[in-house]
């Protein structure tokens, strides 16, 4: 597990107030929406504008591969090391 | 002893004469709404199609259409002593622009009360009615809203009415209120919206006197008596007002939502959740 899947699991915790979920609890491969940690639309609305934000990162929301991108941690940590602006 | 025995027995054959008319008049009423939809979708929106050219333009007058319709069906209800409904302060919504309305859900019938009151109104609306045959027309004429769109879009095309000047009705529980409760659990799609748009919020808090019109009750489970309605409209609720800026934007949105749960069950505190006969 790298250091930005950690702290992107940090961040949706803190982001999306999962109270009740530990950055242990989420699996890098695991689906973040509906399956898996079971969010949901407006999830991904909130999360995409503060992932945005604080990463830099240009997200087309008519882009097809943003489902990819946002599949799983460990997708969207390849995608934010891709667009090359971590931190 | 006999007199209040005598009194009853007579109060509880008027009853069942008044139940047997209001299951009669609540069967005529479902038909006749799904049949005026099916009727309209037929025939006033096509022909507004070809009349009118301008998508936007059509759309304010099916909005137009929907309201009288909608006035015609709760005059009919009211006459048939199946439901009426009683407002306060509509001047708030009818001198309103670009908010966002927003209701609690306790009933099937809460949005034609409330449309049945506005020329113009936009409304988000469940998926569903874009495929349900009497009533897809409907919603598609008034260019309505659908709650399953992804968020930026519904955003989007919220944005647009708003900007234009339309108010936006917006159930923020999503789905009608469960049986035996106040108010369900409020989705964040409102929350989000008013932050994207800064649109001001209007509250209507919609009274029922029974706990009727569920989801999944059939519609011959009527009330024990007529159903009263009372919509309050409130004072617009400025956005700045009540949003905090200085919060990282998704816990805007549920400070927002928060917010709007405690303004409503404030606001109902006097209902009885449940068996308000």
């Amino acid at each position: 597990m790298t250091s930005l899947e950690t702290e992107l699991k940090a961040f949706i915790i803190d982001t999306l107030n999962l109270e009740d979920v530990d950055v242990n609890d989420i699996d890098s491969e695991e689906a973040l929406f509906v399956d898996g940690l079971g969010l949901d639309s407006i999830d991904a609305l909130e999360l995409g504008v503060a992932i945005q934000k604080k990463y830099d990162v240009r997200i087309d929301a008519k882009d097809e591969d943003v489902k990819t991108h946002f599949a799983s941690v460990h997708n969207l940590a390849k995608f934010i090391q891709a667009s090359g602006k971590e931190g | 002893m006999t007199k209040p025995a005598c009194a009853e027995t007579v109060q509880s054959t008027r009853r069942n004469l008044n139940w047997y008319w209001r299951l009669v008049g609540t069967g005529l009423a479902f038909s006749i709404f799904g049949l005026g939809g099916l009727f309209m979708a037929l025939t006033i929106f096509p022909a507004l199609m070809v009349i009118l050219r301008n998508r936007a333009k059509r759309r304010k007058y099916a909005q137009l259409v929907i309201c009288r319709g909608f006035r015609l069906f709760v005059w009919m209800l009211d006459h048939s002593g199946v439901a009426e409904v009683e407002t306060h302060h509509l001047e708030r919504l009818r001198d309103a622009t670009g908010s966002l309305i927003i209701a609690n859900h306790p009933t099937l019938l809460d949005v034609v009360m409330i449309l049945s009151q506005l020329d113009r109104c936009q409304c988000v609306v469940k998926h569903e009615l874009f495929r349900n045959p009497f009533l897809f027309g409907v919603v598609r004429a008034a260019g309505f809203i659908r709650n399953d769109d992804n968020p930026e879009n519904l955003i989007m095309q919220a944005r647009h009415h708003l900007q234009s000047g339309a108010n936006i009705l917006i159930f923020p529980e999503g789905t009608r209120t469960p049986s035996q409760k106040k108010l369900g659990k409020l989705q964040r799609g409102v929350a989000n919206i008013a932050i994207e748009t800064q649109a001001d919020l209007i509250p209507v808090v919609v009274h029922c006197n029974h706990d009727t019109l569920k989801k999944g009750v059939p519609w011959y489970r009527i009330p024990p008596s007529k159903i009263r309605y009372r919509l309050e409209v409130d004072h617009p609720l400025s956005f700045d007002d009540i949003n905090d800026p200085d919060l990282p934007r998704a816990k805007q949105a549920r400070a927002l939502t928060r917010f709007i749960k405690d303004y409503i069950l404030d606001r109902l505190k006097d209902d009885f959740a449940g068996n308000r006969t």
